[in-house]
């Protein structure tokens, strides 16, 4: 499905995307900025996403951000990763102005208060214990990250190092971030729905146009070095089974073979009919749960795969049948390929059934560089061809280039 | 020369108006099956649900309803489950089962241009799935371990224990398979209750999406229609929530201790009520404001301002036959005596004071947005009528419930307060290490 949009650039460089969709009632809103975890200091991890959440603790004239969305019957979140930081809010169709009002205020400063941060430090920290210190593998990504990256700033996931890093941060610092990110030239204004395109940027001119233009000074990341030996890092914890973490080399999001590499993941774990599925889990059993990722990330990043160990069986065992695997995959027949070339293309269809994805997905493809990917880059993956993911495997999933954590039971 | 944007007024805001549920056709197959057609959406794909009363409410062994579920798509005579996972993926298609407390759905979604194709998958897996004794015991060891890891964790043991404390252990409402019970289960007793439960002739269907209605229907007759009844030795049961009534555990505090976690899983709650009382749509505007989203009296006082948690939570979950309120947070250790504070505190606030006409305001626009929010794919419509059907309730039903919302004033609120939120009547939940109980 071709989802048409107009993209324009303010004077003060935001890029500003609108689509029209007159058959739904509502608006989705995004705003991108493109900033991430890898743009921090190694020694103030996890202030990107802290960050986040202080925008929504009130704005130089708007003290209080979610009410106004609640007030108008919207709904909003926001999200951070390694590279973008990125805002969405839905709302009906006639309260479009509330939204770029609240975007637009927030971009143009902060209220920036002790209290708030204060509060949003301990939420945060309670976030960190919720997701990756109070479960049960929980902190496996917090392990790998540093032993396959060791100079790029990727080295550390987006909550961060550890808490300690998010309960020392300043108010100062976060000024500093501010200032230096959060800028018209350095976002994308996304607008969909069922909405006049006259008049959406009618309104984004009147709100977001006089917002100053920021000198945006970003670190320049490091270059991670090509990896010369497998990696092995092995922790033992109180938990049921063995699991194996690996992680290899990946291609950058916008380098001309990610589409194949992701192709990769897609046929090993993509699906219950998926070749590393179907050999761990179901044949031979050696492992109760098994996925691959692509992680997409805007400097060439990593691939992973991870599985659970079955009771009773060894952590070399599973080795041996990944391993096995991976070299079984040289062999796949072109079916395969197109089996999953199919539920890619209705994936994407799916995918695009509401406002809001569509707005975030050109909202991400446009932070990329290049938003009509939301209309090609099902056709990327349709037109790829066996040798093209063959050849993306042997590049990225070498031996030579693995980084293992052996998560280790000690009951088991 | 533009005038000075004023930032500090609002724009103006306008009331939320019902946007009512498409046309819904109603047809009934020849062999009976009921089936409802709503052509809706803008991209030309499909959902086609079959929905069943099925589910804990319906089971001898405990877990059954849901391991049969898992391994309804496992294999049939014709397929084994790698080609049935094969076949729906060369469509780009898939099947999925839902099993819950009493109403169980096999979905099929997929591109209009495969229906005809793709319907024949779906009716093999319910008609045939035979339940192949291989992928039984993979599928129950890897549900083994997988229970084994979630006990490890305080949200799943403070959920399952508040269960039991409002409804009884036991009650279909609270029940939750241990290890133990999967030795009980057998690929024989997966059969008997595929065929029994998920027999199409038993089912409700619901296809949405983007389709020809005529065409669509002579497709349904033709895959679905000539189905005959199963065999009538196979006799459904009641609903086992008509027979055991809810025995709530008396009100007080029950804790779960997990040594050596860094959070503590709070879950407190009340009995309530089911679907179809009249309480049902004024609560829901009730829980909203005390903590159903996020500019709820909960989430300001407990993570806005204390930092607490990272969320805190109610619900206000109404069933066929009974239904509860609850409240979930998960909170630092040295939180967790404060936080229980802070929740009496807030419900009895709800019951002492008049909410103020704005608060109230903000928390009816946001649920009403939510309602008419909740309506935009084909799939959340054919849901919100599978729903609807499920409690033999008529579409006119959401209609009335979101006019009721617009017009509850902060008196009756009150008065719902005091009725159904005792803060003196929690059963409280906590699973941890808590500092100071």
């Amino acid at each position: 499905m071709h989802i048409h949009f107009t993209s324009y650039v303010l004077d003060n460089g935001l890029r500003v995307l609108i689509h029209e969709d007159p058959t739904v009632s509502k608006v989705a809103v995004d705003v991108l900025y493109r900033v991430g975890s890898a743009d921090e200091s190694p020694t103030r991890t996890g202030l990107a996403h802290l960050f986040e959440h202080l925008m929504f603790s009130g704005s130089k004239h708007v003290p209080d951000y979610d009410t106004h969305v609640q007030r108008v019957g919207g709904e909003n979140n926001a999200f951070t990763n390694s590279d973008i930081t990125n805002y969405y809010i839905t709302l009906p169709g006639n309260q479009l102005e509330t939204a770029l009002w609240l975007e637009s205020d927030r971009m143009l400063e902060l209220d920036f208060s002790e209290q708030n941060l204060a509060v949003q430090r301990s939420v945060v920290i309670e976030e960190f214990k919720q997701r990756y210190l109070n479960q049960p593998y929980g902190d496996a990504y917090l392990l790998l990250r540093p032993l396959r990256f060791r100079f790029h700033s990727y080295n550390w996931m987006t909550i961060g190092k550890d808490p300690g890093h998010v309960a020392n941060a300043s108010l100062d610092e976060i000024k500093e971030f501010f200032y230096r990110f959060y800028a018209p030239n350095n976002a994308t204004l996304v607008i969909a729905g069922g909405i006049k395109a006259a008049e959406a940027i009618r309104l984004a001119e009147k709100w977001f146009g006089s917002l100053p233009r920021r000198d945006v000074k970003r670190p320049r990341r490091l270059t991670e070095p090509a990896q010369q030996e497998a990696r092995t890092l092995t922790v033992e914890k109180d938990v049921p089974f063995h699991a194996v973490y690996k992680a290899w080399h990946a291609p950058a999001r916008m380098a001309p073979d990610y589409v194949a590499s992701d192709m990769v993941t897609d046929l090993l774990t993509g699906s219950k009919s998926g070749l590393l599925y179907q050999r761990m889990v179901k044949d031979t059993k050696v492992a109760t749960s098994v996925s691959a990722f692509s992680w997409g990330l805007y400097d060439p990043g990593m691939i992973s795969i991870e599985g659970r160990v079955a009771k009773g069986r060894t952590v070399e065992e599973y080795e041996q049948v990944l391993a096995d695997t991976l070299e079984e995959f040289d062999h796949m027949k072109p079916e395969e390929l197109e089996r999953m070339q199919n539920k890619i293309e209705s994936m994407d269809v799916f995918e695009k059934t509401t406002v809001l994805n569509r707005a975030m997905s050109l909202a991400i493809y446009d932070g990329l560089g290049d938003a009509n990917l939301i209309n090609t880059q099902a056709d990327a993956y349709r037109t790829l061809t066996m040798q093209q993911v063959l050849a993306a495997k042997q590049q990225y999933l070498r031996p030579e280039h693995c980084s293992t954590l052996y998560y280790l039971s000690t009951q088991a | 020369m533009s005038r000075r944007l004023d930032r500090t007024t609002p724009p103006p805001a306008a009331p939320l108006a019902y946007i009512p549920l498409p046309h819904v056709q109603q047809h009934t197959l020849s062999n009976g099956i009921p089936a409802y057609l709503v052509r809706y959406g803008t991209q030309e794909v499909v959902e086609c649900q079959l929905a069943f009363p099925a589910g804990n409410c319906y089971e001898t062994h405990v877990g059954l309803a849901a391991f049969t579920g898992k391994l309804l798509t496992e294999g049939t005579p014709s397929r084994t489950s790698l080609q049935l996972a094969q076949q729906l993926d060369d469509f780009g298609a898939s099947i999925s089962v839902d099993t819950g407390y009493e109403l169980s759905t096999v979905t099929l979604s997929t591109l209009e241009r495969h229906l005809p194709l793709t319907l024949n998958l779906l009716k093999d897996v319910v008609l045939n799935a035979h339940m192949p004794e291989e992928e039984f015991v993979t599928e129950r060891e890897r549900t083994r371990q997988r229970l084994r890891v979630e006990a490890l964790k305080t949200p799943y043991q403070a959920r399952i224990l508040l269960g039991e404390k409002l409804f009884g252990a036991g009650h279909p409402y609270a029940t939750h398979p241990k290890e133990a019970d999967l030795d009980a289960l057998s690929a024989e007793l997966c059969r008997i209750y595929a065929r029994t439960y998920f027999h199409p002739t038993r089912a409700t269907l619901i296809v949405a999406g983007l389709f020809d209605v005529d065409d669509t229907l002579r497709l349904l007759e033709s895959k679905l229609g000539s189905i005959a009844p199963p065999d009538a030795a196979l006799v459904p049961m009641a609903s086992r929530a008509v027979a055991v009534q809810p025995v709530a555990a008396a009100p007080g505090t029950y804790m779960h201790p997990m040594p050596g976690n860094v959070q503590s899983s709070v879950r407190v709650g009340l009995p309530g009520l089911p679907r179809r009382h009249e309480s049902y749509h004024p609560m829901r505007l009730v829980n909203t404001l005390l903590g159903g989203f996020f500019g709820s009296r909960l989430m300001k006082n407990i993570r806005e301002e204390k930092g607490y948690t990272y969320g805190i939570y109610s619900q206000w979950q109404c069933l066929q036959h009974a239904g509860s309120f609850s409240i979930s947070a998960d909170v630092g250790n040295e939180f967790v005596a404060d936080t229980l504070v802070q929740i009496r505190l807030e419900m009895q606030r709800l019951r002492e004071e008049r909410v103020p006409d704005e608060e109230l305001d903000v928390a009816r626009n946001y649920l009403l947005g939510r309602i008419v929010s909740q309506q935009e794919t084909p799939f959340q419509v054919a849901d919100l009528l599978k729903m609807l059907l499920h409690y033999g309730l008529p579409t006119e039903e959401l209609a009335t419930g979101f006019a009721r919302i617009q017009h509850i004033g902060p008196d009756e609120v009150q008065a719902l307060a005091q009725q159904y939120l005792d803060p003196d009547a929690l059963r409280v939940v906590v699973a941890g290490e808590p500092e100071g109980l």
